[in-house]
């Protein structure tokens, strides 16, 4: 399996009928946590919401949301770019009680687990899987943007 | 309190050092990117870790990570060296990754070319382009039908 952008994520983000909220790439808060694949693996079209998931690491209440909220896309020279800061998941609280990491997911936080639909799920990013030695990790997105269209 | 323990190999060194848990099987074995060749994908049927011994064989890994370890016979040949508190940080993403050897703890070996960082920025931004060539694509097929019937309508009017 490679990266891909789940069904509701698709439906939410980009023009259809989501199960849940829409997701607004520039101004939702989106959470983004490491999966422990051992535990569960991610399914594109059956995982909905952060409630159809397991092995999350943060759990969804301790996982960081993604920054730069207001200003993540821009629109330029018929170019749109969705970006935002990399990502620090920090120090002790990092990854505990994992042995290894095997993805990331990104979704948008509701506040509710239920109600948090999945947007995108990253297996072949560079340094995964992650094997925690106990310090802070870094989520470097790509210089030209997370997405570039 | 410390939360890193570096580790030593008396072997290896410079490479990747694999080491799969036999008792965490994988629901869904799939192709490893750090383990991988472009010509040979390498799964993992076990949950693996992937361990980056430096120059001196050394590694830092988390306390948890080390129980995990001690459960592994003969801890994969890997001996505690000390508790540390400034281990390097992690990273994943958009960074570089070396041409590096991957040696498994039964000694299987191969070599990974690595990646630059120009590649694995690709590789992060890769799945959101069949979702988006086929929204591009839906709303093209829009317009060309719109252009189409504005066509018509003017050759008509003529």
């Amino acid at each position: 399996m490679a990266s891909f952008v789940y069904d509701e994520g698709r439906r939410a983000a980009f023009g259809g009928v989501p199960t849940h909220s829409a997701i607004d790439l520039n101004d939702d808060a989106l959470g983004v946590y490491f999966v422990d694949e051992g535990t569960d693996t991610p399914n594109q079209t059956s995982d909905q919401d952060d409630a159809d998931r397991t092995g999350q690491n943060p759990t969804f209440a301790n996982a960081p949301n993604l920054g730069s909220a207001g200003s993540r896309v821009t629109i330029s020279s018929n170019v749109l770019v969705f970006d935002a800061a990399d990502l620090v998941f920090t120090g002790s609280g990092a990854l505990t009680g994992v042995t290894s990491v095997e993805s990331i997911d990104m979704w948008k936080d509701s506040g509710t687990s239920s109600t948090s639909p999945m947007f995108a799920n990253f297996d072949d990013y560079t340094g995964l899987p992650l094997t925690p030695a106990g310090v802070d990790v870094t989520i470097v997105w790509a210089a030209t943007g997370i997405v570039r269209v | 309190m410390s939360n890193s323990v570096r580790l030593h190999h008396p072997t290896f060194a410079s490479c990747n050092y694999v080491v799969e848990l036999p008792q965490a099987i994988l629901a869904g074995a799939k192709v490893c990117p750090t383990c991988s060749r472009p010509d040979k994908p390498v799964k993992h049927e076990q949950k693996a870790l992937h361990l980056q011994l430096d120059a001196n064989g050394d590694c830092f890994v988390s306390e948890g990570v080390l129980e995990t370890l001690r459960q592994v016979p003969t801890m994969a040949g890997l001996e505690v060296v000390s508790a540390v508190t400034n281990a390097p940080p992690q990273f994943v993403g958009a960074v570089e990754q070396p041409r590096q050897e991957v040696i498994t703890a039964t000694n299987l070996r191969t070599w990974t070319p690595g990646r630059t960082r120009q590649e694995s920025e690709r590789i992060a931004q890769a799945p959101f382009l069949p979702t988006l060539t086929a929204i591009a694509e839906m709303y093209d097929r829009r317009l060309t039908a719109v252009r189409a019937e504005k066509q018509s309508t003017f050759a008509l009017g003529k």
